[in-house]
């Protein structure tokens, strides 16, 4: 467990710009438009991801074969990087969400 | 002990391999020889999982492997370098290198100058060095080699080979490279790869039978 970790660390090192700036395009977005969009936001990550693979597939796949050798396939590296990232995407929602409809926000 | 059977792959409807049966045990060093865009580098990658076919049969110890990677059967040597730029090779190596032999490992010359550098900062050869190096000290009991004496001086390629000798003891090797003479020197069997089918060399005169080379 503590090994795959590090390699989701090391497997997360070129994309975690990438997630971030997704992550803030999205929250931007529910903050101009509510929570009711929220779905579309999801898109936005999802089109995150999708360019941050094809990225990887376009310009470094021959880095696949360390983490293959490791013993990992690197469909679940992927897999496991953007299901924690859209985990912390959520809760980043739900910590605005919460803050906006505390009742110290409405001041 | 690893077979690899009845593998058939073709690229646009061009039969590249067709007849393949090989087997590699721990203890011993398959080298793998045979002309250029013959499939031997597709060969390692079908035993190594990155490469579909339209059929094959690989096994470890009679068990069929669909992906020779996954759970660190088998480990392979790409052509290309393989390892990430911006990572220091002393966070990758512990990723790859058996637990158990880390300390032989960690005590090569090449590992203690380059530890602390990230692929970026070395060059290829030096890249090279520590990839194989790497490679034959992962947990894997069989590993797969593509050209690996080909961007190393002959000094090094001499240190390579009794590397390969050390580790060969508990593992199965099955090596390629365009340098036969190295691939001769250092295997313990040699199969060639001739349109598409292999051929078990029993004496090196039969590679110039065969037309791989013109003379010995």
């Amino acid at each position: 467990m503590h090994k795959l970790t590090i390699l989701l660390l090391q497997f997360n090192k070129p994309l975690w710009l990438c997630h971030l700036m997704f992550s803030v395009f999205g929250l931007y977005f529910v903050m101009l438009n509510g929570i009711g969009l929220l779905i579309v936001s999801f898109s936005l990550k999802l089109a995150g991801y999708l360019g941050a693979t094809l990225y990887q597939n376009y310009f470094t796949p021959q880095i696949y074969f360390y983490y293959r050798n490791t013993g990992n396939p690197v469909r679940k590296l992927y897999l496991y990087s953007y299901a924690i990232d859209f985990l912390l995407y959520l809760a980043i929602i739900a910590v605005y969400q919460s803050t906006l409809t505390s009742p110290h926000a409405k001041g | 002990m690893l077979r690899v059977d009845s593998v058939q792959l073709a690229f646009n409807g061009r039969k590249i391999l067709q007849d393949i049966y090989l087997d590699c045990k721990p203890g011993e060093i398959v080298g793998i020889l045979g002309r250029n865009g013959c499939g031997k580098s597709s060969l390692l990658k079908i035993i190594f999982g990155t490469l579909n076919p339209d059929y094959k049969y690989i096994s470890i110890d009679d068990r069929y492997v669909k992906k020779g990677y996954v759970g660190n059967q088998i480990a392979y040597l790409p052509q290309h370098h393989y390892l990430p730029a911006n990572i220091t090779i002393n966070k990758m190596a512990p990723m790859l290198v058996d637990r158990k032999d880390w300390e032989e490992f960690a005590a090569y010359p090449t590992y203690q100058a380059h530890a602390h550098k990230k692929p970026g900062e070395l060059s290829g050869g030096e890249i090279r060095q520590l990839e194989m190096l790497m490679i034959l000290y992962s947990s894997a009991t069989y590993i797969l080699m593509d050209e690996p004496f080909t961007h190393i001086s002959p000094v090094q390629a001499d240190d390579f080979k009794a590397i390969l000798r050390k580790r060969v003891k508990t593992k199965g090797l099955i090596v390629t490279d365009h340098q036969y003479q190295n691939i001769l020197e250092v295997s313990d069997r040699i199969i060639l790869i001739e349109n598409g089918h292999t051929k078990m060399i029993a004496k090196h005169e039969e590679l110039v039978t065969y037309g791989y080379l013109s003379g010995i």
